[in-house]
């Protein structure tokens, strides 16, 4: 067994962090985490352990467009064609987990968009096309290691598949779209340059992280640690309840969510935040009455309270108060 | 497919009135070519544009990705048929269609420039049912070209709602939708069909809609009032009063409809301080404080002046000579000072001469042939490797020898991997500035120093929508310093700028000496750098370095960095003005072969010039 992932659950502390990730699970329309923070404070952990207790989807076996067989089979259809694939008279689906996909720094355009098969093209003399990884993320997270390095104009292609939720490959006249939504999870250390807003404001929520001060939870972190290190087969048998747990109640919060009512006033508190804090556009507000409603979802409730308000404020404020290029990140603003 | 499946209806947006009328005038009269949306992130702009078909359903938009390349708008040769039949077709490309089209590109001001250079070509060509070009874009990312900007018939600025039951309305809606869209467009079928038959009834009634010569004369006159450049704005003032006054039902066009529509016509072309504004001539948006002439001034200085009071250093004012030393940075000498930062402008455009050389990165400043497989496709170079192959070229390369080669499958063409062309494509990239700026003493006279900070503000801001790396010198008292080694962070640089301190003697030799040696040591890292030093000093240098004449010593240092070459320099002079003018940062420039301006000359507020600088 390929058992070797940290398990979610065994992670200490970070708890704004899980949280923003597991609201994201709940409804991936949130649109996304980004992770700030100094290194070594278990923002990559987190985020590949997730895999773990990710809810299962529906998808088509073989199918690199990762295209839903309920509502895409259109676009299924016609990706058939594009991957030089003849019909197929059968398709087999599949339950799977949802897929945590990650963007590597120094990609190439073509690897994120895709693109046409050129050695394929030239011998046969017909047009093949290389899905690239916003096809391999759609319906999954999408994970930028270090989003503040990437190369402008990947940020760019990023930036307006998030826009759209669709990508186009268009290359020596092969156009293709395939749909391309996913959960785009980010993290950077501010100290290597800020995003630029446009990209930070794509971010549903921002999270700020720092190492753990406690005496008592950095020694459990480190032994936790040794103990995963020493034998990862046990130490992930040992969580396994925990992390049962943990995605059960994820499950049912995802049946939850849709049935989520929120009162006028509440949404009247949403909204004075928004105000107070002068954000830019009504993002803000819509991401926190998605994230207010999946918080009271992932509570067991069918309605919001102010807490769940408050706790979704702080989650998706703090990125979206710089006015400019060059005003500071200041999160602690947002309390 | 149902352009409107799952899509927000568009009677469902809460206000941007300005926008919606905008938008159903531009599918009312296809002559105003065009709509540009400035505005903040999430304010529906692309969700109206996306709505477009719930009142116009035969409307079909069609959307540029910015990934796009020239070859998917203008079409191409159908390679496929050309290997297996031997036969030549053409594909035609995005642009190219039938019955209505809306052409959409979101984030506009970071599409390529080529790629709008054709866009406009190609929609102003068209014949037919001319496509309505609808661009959306943030300012914070940069503007869209001048001689491009002019090309849009209107111009919307649009800003989040305020009122807080309109964000309530804005929240419960958006949550219907997502709840189930099917149900919540049928709420709005009946304004849709309603608004639908008004703009039918108002394109039909287009033709006869006339203009008085009273109302030509008004138009001319708004339009010279506010300093437009050109004809077009008349003409598409005109237009657009044409299309108002037949969707509001009247024939004739009167001075109220031209009046309402005015301000969609000149938010982008106004210029300049007219004269004392009248109230048509100011565009009902533009609140708030008074804000530089065009262009980016109107959306980022704004904010920008606003967040400098938080910037660390920006409100020391009155922090005087006697007790500056007590500033946290630990500054070295008593007298220093601390400046605020200046107005800020928009910057002329500066950039280095492309050469040879293939180049990694991106950017927006200078062009350059590049080795990413990214940017204008400019002609095909023989390779032997699948990488960016020019499939044209390819082709063509092998056609002369398909009589003597063997035919090898049922392909039409026989490809041997010497006939492998690769495409060369130009872009542009981002430079490294090098700012060396002088701190010393003679600066210190305050509304200089703080006009300067204003200008390498302006400077930073500028390399930020270039994406540009930018490094900082300052030199003064007895040496020079790196404040800031080369990063992309431009916002550390206006932090850094912010609190920089001003006092002492100025070094220049120093500074040009240090920038000397960074410079060098970046080109060894990385040899296809391109620099741009920028010199910000009044030259008024008083320190000697290896013992000689400072003036002689200064000569020396440039004329030798000059004949090292592929440095571009820039010099910007901040001598006052006054009656007697040393004006030694003009010397400065000739020995180093620098462009020279003066602080004053730096801004590109004039549409002409900012398109001469692109000449």
């Amino acid at each position: 067994m390929k058992r070797s992932l940290y398990p979610f659950c065994a992670i200490v502390g970070q708890d704004m962090m899980k949280l923003a990730l597991l609201l994201n699970v709940i409804d991936p329309s949130i649109s996304g985490v980004l992770i700030r923070g100094e290194r070594g404070t278990g923002k990559s952990t987190v985020v590949r352990s997730l895999v773990d207790i990710l809810p299962s989807i529906r998808v088509i076996d073989g199918d690199p467009f990762n295209l839903s067989p309920d509502t895409e089979m259109d676009v299924y259809r016609e990706s058939r064609k594009v991957l030089g694939e003849g019909e197929e008279e059968e398709i087999h689906i599949i339950t799977r987990r949802v897929k945590v996909v990650e963007l590597p720094l120094g990609v190439t355009e073509d690897r994120v968009v895709g693109s046409l098969d050129m050695e394929y093209a030239l011998r046969k003399g017909m047009r093949r096309i290389q899905p690239g990884i916003l096809a391999d993320a759609h319906r999954g997270i999408l994970y930028v290691d270090e989003i503040n390095l990437l190369e402008d104009h990947i940020v760019d292609i990023l930036l307006d598949c998030a826009a759209m939720g669709v990508n186009t490959i268009e290359r020596e006249g092969i156009s293709f779209s395939h749909p391309s939504r996913f959960v785009l999870v980010g993290t950077m250390n501010p100290e290597e340059g800020e995003l630029r807003p446009q990209l930070l404001d794509r971010f549903g929520l921002c999270v700020n992280v720092s190492s753990v001060e406690e005496m008592e939870k950095r020694i459990e972190i480190v032994e936790r640690r040794l103990a995963f290190e020493a034998d990862p087969w046990s130490f992930c048998k040992s969580w396994e309840r925990e992390q049962n747990r943990l995605r059960e109640r994820i499950e049912k919060a995802i049946h939850l969510y849709p049935r989520v009512e929120i009162s006028r006033e509440l949404l009247v508190s949403i909204i004075s935040r928004c105000l107070e804090m002068e954000v830019d556009g009504h993002r803000a507000d819509i991401v926190m009455l998605k994230a207010a409603k999946a918080l009271a979802a992932y509570n067991g409730r069918e309605w919001v309270e102010e807490e769940d308000v408050e706790k979704a404020s702080l989650l998706a404020l703090p990125h979206r108060m710089r006015r400019s290029p060059f005003e500071e990140v200041d999160i602690t603003r947002g309390k | 497919m149902d352009m409107r499946k799952g899509t927000y209806p568009f009677c469902g947006v809460v206000g941007q009135k300005e926008l919606k009328l905008a938008l159903i005038l531009a599918l009312i009269n296809p002559c105003i070519s065009g709509v540009l949306i400035k505005g903040e992130k999430g304010t529906a702009k692309s969700t109206l544009v996306r709505s477009l078909p719930w009142i116009l359903p035969s409307l079909k938009v069609v959307t540029i990705p910015l990934s796009t390349d020239i070859e998917a708008l203008r079409g191409y040769l159908d390679w496929e048929e050309a290997l297996r039949k031997g036969e030549m077709r053409w594909v035609q490309g995005l642009l190219t269609g039938k019955g209505e089209r809306v052409i959409y590109v979101d984030e506009v001001n970071l599409l390529e420039e080529h790629l709008m250079d054709y866009l406009f070509w190609k929609l102003s060509s068209s014949h037919g049912h001319r496509p309505i070009l609808i661009g959306t874009m943030n300012p914070e990312e940069g503007e869209v070209g001048p001689h491009f900007l002019d090309r849009f018939g209107l111009c919307i600025q649009v800003r989040g709602e305020k009122d807080k039951e309109k964000r309530i309305k804005i929240l419960e809606r958006r949550q219907a939708h997502d709840k189930d869209p099917y149900s919540f467009a049928r709420l709005f079928e009946r304004s849709h069909s309603l608004l639908h038959h008004r703009i039918l009834m108002a394109r039909e009634r287009l033709s006869s809609v006339s203009l008085s010569r009273d109302i030509k004369g008004l138009i001319t006159n708004i339009c010279v009032e506010n300093r437009v450049e050109g004809h077009r704005a008349d003409i598409v003032m005109a237009e657009t009063a044409r299309a108002y006054a037949a969707f509001r039902g009247s024939h004739e066009v009167s001075q109220s409809h031209v009046i309402r529509i005015a301000p969609l016509v000149l938010l982008h072309r106004k210029r300049g301080p007219s004269k004392k504004n009248t109230p048509i001539s100011t565009p009902p948006v533009k609140k708030g404080p008074p804000s530089p002439p065009r262009g980016r001034g109107e959306d980022s200085s704004a904010p920008l002046t606003k967040g400098r009071e938080d910037l660390p250093g920006g409100g020391e004012r009155g922090r005087g000579d006697e007790e500056g030393g007590g500033n946290t940075k630990g500054l070295p000498l008593p007298e220093d000072q601390v400046f605020e930062v200046g107005d800020l402008f928009r910057v002329k455009r500066i950039s280095s001469p492309r050469d040879k050389r293939m180049r990694k990165g991106s950017g927006r400043r200078s062009r350059t042939y590049t080795c990413l497989i990214q940017g204008r496709y400019v002609r095909a170079r023989p390779t032997g490797v699948f990488r960016d192959i020019a499939l044209d070229a390819t082709i063509r390369a092998a056609i002369p020898y398909q009589v003597f080669r063997e035919k090898r499958s049922e392909m039409a063409i026989t490809i041997f991997p010497s006939d492998l062309h690769r495409k060369i494509r130009e872009k542009k990239s981002g430079n490294l500035l090098v700012f060396v700026v002088d701190a010393s003493g003679s600066m210190g006279a305050r509304s200089r120093m703080v006009a300067t900070k204003g200008a390498i503000l302006s400077l930073l801001l500028d390399a930020y929508q270039k994406r540009d790396r930018v490094a900082m010198i300052s030199f003064r008292g007895r040496g020079a310093r790196l404040n800031l080694p080369p990063t992309r962070s431009v916002e550390m640089a206006a932090r850094m700028l912010s609190s920089l301190p001003v006092g002492g003697r100025t070094p220049l030799v120093k500074g040009l000496i240090s920038a000397r040696e960074l410079v060098r040591s970046q080109r060894i890292k990385d040899p296809s750098l391109r620099p741009i030093v920028i010199v910000i000093t009044d030259g008024k240098n008083n320190v000697s370095v290896y013992g000689a004449d400072p003036w002689e010593e200064m000569k020396k240092v440039s004329s030798l960095m000059r004949e090292e070459g592929e440095v571009k320099y820039l010099v910007i002079d901040t001598e006052e003005e006054a009656v007697v003018q040393l004006q030694m940062g003009k010397v400065l420039a000739q020995y180093l072969g620098a462009s020279y301006f003066r602080l004053e000359e730096l801004r590109a507020d004039n549409l002409l010039e900012a398109i001469k600088e692109r000449l």
